[in-house]
């Protein structure tokens, strides 16, 4: 991105000093009404932390990529990990919505870029876009997208004379429009709880107001923002959750045990958060096992065990040495 | 296991041992190499010059995917390629058909992951103990360092005798793969480099590989060396 976003036409690349400073660029960019993005690995992301929080609070739209790694601090700096899904989720303080994808492999990632950035304007939320050691360093062929190609959202903005204007009015979808800061729209931002005009309030039905919101924005919309793919899903006898780079393992699990008899299935989780139950717990109901491979000691699986009210087998493969779960490791479990 | 994984789209003649020149275009079932050695030996950037040969210049479905310790320098460094005609799902290699190995220690870690019938390529002098009597080797540091001149070098020669040993590969598209990767004050120290361990390859070490004919009988895709029982075999 140092080398090719300089060339993009108003395309800006920025380095800081650290990953607080590098939040607060990119939400200061985001607010003056650019698309902004930052990407960390390992402790970075928990730098981050308390940032999500402040543009969670504040409804900027932004894309944080996060490569997960092995072990808790320095870790495994170079192997790959899934143990950061329930930090995305619940990393920050406080109670907020926010929306956490996943990419499985080269040609996933420039989707999942495109969508966590629509996502970011579409619903004015940080977008999570959880990736691993493996996914970030494989080399692959992708043919790249044409413009067009993709359906590309950017944020409302509003049409209302500045004076009329409120930053934080309920709305139809319940996502204000957002002028770029200096446009003349006054636009007050505070990490505090606040009233429609964006100033700090602490009356009940204000903050109750704001925080319903939120959430609302987000919840309304599950069908919109929960994304997975079905493989072989259909007449599925056993079912394989898996995302990011162990859903590939997964898929040559899932076709192996179809030569060898059995009815597997595999959903790829595309979106982790908000939980995608819709797509879940049909399986769950469907199958007689669910298995859940993850590169940590049962992160996802908590939420497919959460769904599953009794209605199967919840078998989880964890592996947490910096190295893949195989594909035979998954057919051991299926077949 | 990994063949019978990937489409089993084949029954293009395979190798048969006669070259190179008209391997290209051939329908190919999954077939995994790892390239390793140690930190500094270039074991990542050969990879990635093979990935790039075959996927932009033969049209493979490729993935290169890495690891290697926190060091810059002397740690364990390894690169896994898998090469297909078809999109490849699982992007790591389980059963090496080709294992190319540029540290004692590789060889020793590494050849067990190696299918019965898979190829073990050396660097001979820094491999003094094969953990196999059957193998291919050259001393690739030496030719690096005494012929090209660039001990630097050693693995693109290392990829000269990849690209002759493959019976998919093509040595002039590993030429156009050099020269698009590299640049212009290294570019023909390299392809001095590459022809070298193409014609020494060419020279020392028999045939190209032939690659085993997925229809066959006789091939048992998925049994790892280290597991199979000796009295079985034949």
């Amino acid at each position: 991105m140092a080398k090719r976003l300089p060339h993009v036409p108003d395309g800006v690349f920025l380095q800081m000093e650290d990953e607080i400073a590098s939040m607060g660029a990119i939400i200061g960019a985001s607010l003056a009404g650019r698309k902004a993005m930052s990407a960390t690995s390992g402790p970075g992301f928990s730098l981050m932390q308390e940032q999500i929080g402040y543009a969670a609070m504040t409804e900027t739209p932004l894309v944080l990529v996060n490569v997960m790694r092995g072990g808790a601090s320095t870790g495994l700096p170079t192997s790959p990990g899934q143990g950061d899904v329930q930090q995305a989720r619940w990393g920050t303080h406080g109670d907020h919505p926010i929306i956490v994808l996943s990419a499985a492999d080269v040609p996933e990632c420039v989707e999942m870029a495109a969508t966590a950035f629509n996502f970011a304007e579409k619903y004015r939320t940080p977008v999570i876009l959880l990736l691993d050691e493996i996914t970030a360093h494989t080399r692959e062929k992708i043919s790249l997208p044409e413009p067009g190609d993709f359906e590309i959202v950017s944020r409302l903005t509003p049409t209302m004379p500045p004076e009329w204007y409120k930053p934080f009015e309920e709305t139809m979808r319940g996502v204000p429009p957002m002028p770029p800061i200096g446009s003349g729209y006054r636009f007050h931002v505070t990490g505090l709880a606040h009233d429609a005009q964006g100033f700090p309030t602490s009356r009940p039905e204000e903050v109750r107001a704001l925080t319903e919101r939120q959430f609302r924005k987000i919840d309304r919309f599950f069908e919109d923002i929960q994304l997975v793919e079905h493989v072989e899903t259909a007449d599925a006898e056993v079912v394989v959750i898996a995302y990011g780079c162990v859903a590939r393992s997964a898929r040559l699990a899932v076709r192996q045990a179809r030569e060898a008899g059995v009815r597997a299935g595999l959903l790829v989780l595309k979106t982790l958060y908000p939980f995608p139950r819709r797509h879940v717990e049909p399986l769950l109901r469907s199958c007689r096992l669910a298995v859940v491979p993850e590169l940590n000691m049962g992160q996802l699986s908590r939420e497919v065990k959460r769904v599953n009210e009794g209605y199967t087998t919840v078998r989880t493969i964890n592996r947490i040495d910096g190295l893949i779960i195989t594909p035979s490791q998954i057919l051991k479990e299926i077949a | 296991m990994s063949g019978a994984g990937e489409s089993k789209g084949n029954g293009a003649p395979n190798g048969n041992g006669n070259g190179n020149g008209n391997g290209a275009g051939q329908v190919l079932a999954r077939y995994e190499i790892r390239l390793s050695g140690l930190g500094g030996q270039g074991i990542l950037t050969m990879g990635k010059l093979l990935g790039q040969a075959l996927a932009l210049e033969h049209g493979y479905y490729v993935t290169h995917t890495q690891s290697y310790g926190p060091e810059a320098r002397g740690g364990a460094s390894r690169s896994d390629l898998v090469v297909s005609s078809a999109p490849i799902s699982y992007p790591k290699t389980e059963y090496l058909d080709l294992l190319v190995a540029l540290s004692q220690e590789a060889a020793a870690s590494y050849y067990s992951y190696l299918k019965p019938r898979g190829t073990l390529l050396v660097d001979s002098e820094l491999v003094r103990q094969s953990p196999t009597n059957v193998f291919l080797g050259l001393p690739f540091t030496r030719l690096a360092r005494e012929k090209v001149g660039v001990v630097q070098a050693t693995n693109v020669v290392a990829l000269g005798a990849v690209a002759y040993l493959l019976p998919f590969a093509r040595i002039e598209a590993m030429r156009k793969s050099l020269k698009a990767a590299l640049p212009e004050k290294i570019r023909d120290a390299n392809l001095k480099a590459l022809n070298l361990g193409y014609q020494e390859a060419k020279k020392r070490l028999g045939q190209p590989i032939t690659l085993p004919d997925p229809a066959g009988e006789g091939e048992s895709n998925g049994t790892r060396m280290d597991l199979t029982d000796i009295m079985a075999e034949d």
